[in-house]
């Protein structure tokens, strides 16, 4: 690239992962262990007439769980994107700082404590534990790593790390003193899984998902130049202390409603914006953007994939994220290796 | 218009859970005039630098940019009239040349942050004003260290900044591009450019720089000329005798040598005696 680019180039590099999304969007929903006719659909949505089994599927089923994937790949992405530049660290990813870990802990507990068992709203009381976790644990880690010229990423990483650790032990501890079935119930939610009950469950991720994605956007054209550094961006004339205020408290909202409604689901924060710096340069103002449309269509492929290679049973999606994503990175790393030799 | 563009007064500074301090420095710098901020490891330089670049504030004392408090202003509106080059930039991803000369567009930049033709054009200006032109598709980490240094100067050149201030821009460079470095430096003087620059080297200091500013433990020693402050009697306590001042006969400019131990002797029987 010979220098940032310019609008149009940008919209350009855009509108071909726009253009992967739609697809993602339009097709997987028609897909699974039933194959949906798309005309009898349309037909279905165009008239007055009672829908048939294959619209109910696509509109009550599909179509919810569909979004779910798309919009909690495009949410973990965009977090690993701005999280690899904010923390200066290609390996961070939305787990990183110990929120999901947090999460994990109050899904697994509500889980045990099964005379708690309740509902509030579409949510069930796994999910509005794990959302506690995620945020009580968001909490902690901003008041450790808080100084009074904004937030020290050195400790941000360490106190995340440290913490992730830390609800690691305590998932095991909880684990190790609960019945078989909960133990089944712990290991399949810790899978991750985006098989939501229709739109009003999907609806209680909006609340956190969208100031989160607001701010993270808001970040998006100071992103290239925390890549120098701090003191570089400072000079300049980057908010550094802002930029990584805004960084953490949108990530940390996104990956609570994540985690809240999914579980954890590994990988697509990582790999996603390396695999699109790979392709399309290192310019943040495609990078993030891109990963929202690219990390929302692997997530909603591999869930099409999950419900479909083993029909009618489903697999976890985090098995199919790490399968499939794993050795394309892999490729593209050793691809660029012989281009350079 | 103020005739002192960065004006510092009395700054102090402590670093917390550090007995180092830096104590009561005033500095200014006016346009057009290129400062070689000198003295030995520990002296203060650096520090003093990133407080005049606002990215510490001191303890004590102001500091000024054009006779606004630079601390009342936004980031933005510093890097619009003052750019700053740090030392030991490393970058988390590869950019190349041209993005990173066209980063420092970003005070001038709205929303989004696209380069409009104009940006285009001062950064192709930057380039060809730092001899990398030939280098815009290259990655900055395939460059040699004189090429990096160049780069990053135009990457801060393009904020079109009336303060520059520099943190050994120098160090680890050979006498071709150390030179070639310092002539882009002292052109930037005919621009009206007030350009600060911190560095170990003293005789670039002195062949290149208008006024030194000469720094020791936290404090300030001298500010003059390079005649003035580059003398045996002012360098001696401060390198502790291990340096010799001489003269240039081509620009009659001092210059300085390190001392053997055995003038080192010498010098210190003599002043004994």
């Amino acid at each position: 690239m010979s220098a940032l680019l310019t609008r149009q180039q940008c919209f350009r590099r855009l509108a071909a992962y726009f253009i992967l999304a739609l697809a993602a969007l339009l097709v997987t929903p028609l897909i699974g262990s039933e194959t949906l006719q798309f005309k009898q659909i349309l037909n279905d949505l165009t008239s007055n007439q009672p829908w048939g089994i294959d619209t109910e599927i696509f509109v009550h089923q599909r179509l919810p769980r569909v979004v779910l994937a798309f919009l909690v790949g495009a949410g973990l992405a965009v977090v690993g994107g701005v999280f690899q530049v904010v923390l200066r660290n290609p390996l961070a990813e939305p787990s990183t700082l110990g929120i999901t870990a947090g999460g994990t802990v109050g899904a697994v507990l509500a889980i045990k404590l099964q005379f708690l068992s309740f509902t509030l709203g579409p949510l069930s009381s796994v999910q509005v534990f794990a959302m506690i976790g995620s945020g009580l644990t968001l909490l902690l880690i901003y008041v450790l790593a808080r100084r009074s010229d904004g937030v020290s990423m050195h400790t941000l990483l360490l106190t995340g790390v440290t913490i992730g650790i830390c609800g690691n032990a305590a998932i095991l501890f909880i684990s190790y003193l609960a019945s078989p079935n909960m133990l089944v119930a712990m290991n399949r939610w810790m899978m991750g899984g985006v098989d939501v009950l229709g739109f009003s469950q999907l609806g209680a991720l909006f609340p956190l998902l969208l100031p989160g994605l607001g701010l993270l956007f808001i970040l998006v054209p100071s992103l290239n130049h925390l890549s120098l550094g701090e003191e570089m961006a400072m000079g300049h004339g980057v908010n550094v202390a802002g930029v990584q205020r805004v960084a953490f408290l949108g990530g940390g909202l996104i990956i609570a409603a994540v985690v809240s409604l999914t579980g954890p689901i590994a990988f697509v924060g990582l790999i996603v914006p390396h695999i699109l710096r790979r392709l399309s340069g290192y310019d943040h103002r495609v990078i993030i953007p891109a990963s929202f449309f690219a990390g929302g269509a692997f997530l909603t492929i591999c869930d099409c994939l999950a419900r479909t290679l083993i029909a009618p049973t489903e697999m976890p999606v985090g098995i199919i994220t790490a399968i499939t994503g794993g050795p394309f990175f892999i490729y593209l790393l050793l691809r660029r290796k012989t281009t350079q030799d | 218009m103020n005739s002192q563009l960065l004006n510092l007064e009395q700054v102090s500074f402590h670093y917390p859970g550090d007995a180092w301090k830096l104590s009561d420095v005033s500095l200014q710098v006016r346009p057009g005039q290129l400062m070689g901020i000198i003295g030995p490891n520990g002296a203060g330089k650096s520090t003093l630098l990133k407080i005049a670049a606002a990215i510490l504030k001191p303890s004590g004392g102001s500091v000024q940019l054009d006779g606004t408090n630079i601390f009342s202003l936004s980031r933005r509106r510093i890097a619009d009239q003052l750019a700053f080059l740090p030392q030991n930039i490393s970058s988390t991803f590869q950019y190349s040349v041209g993005e990173i000369v066209a980063m420092g567009r970003y005070p001038h930049l709205k929303g989004a942050g696209f380069l409009t033709a104009g940006d285009v054009k001062v950064i192709d200006q930057c380039l060809e004003q730092t001899e990398t032109a030939a280098l815009r598709d290259r990655m900055l980490g395939q460059l040699s260290g004189g090429q990096r240094q160049r780069v990053l100067l135009a990457s801060v050149l393009a904020q079109q900044p009336r303060v520059l201030l520099l943190d050994e821009p120098t160090t680890g460079l050979d006498l071709y591009h150390q030179s070639a470095f310092f002539d882009v430096l002292k052109n930037l003087n005919n621009q009206e450019i007030a350009v600060a620059v911190v560095t170990h080297d003293l005789n670039l200091a002195s062949l290149y720089c208008d006024d030194l500013f000469l720094m020791h433990e936290g404090r300030q020693v001298k500010q003059g000329r390079p005649a003035e402050v580059i003398s045996q009697d002012v360098l001696d306590p401060i390198y502790r005798h291990r340096i010799r001042v001489t003269r240039d006969s081509g620009t009659d400019r001092p210059i300085v040598l390190p001392a053997t131990g055995n003038s080192t002797a010498n010098r210190l029987q003599e002043d004994r005696s």
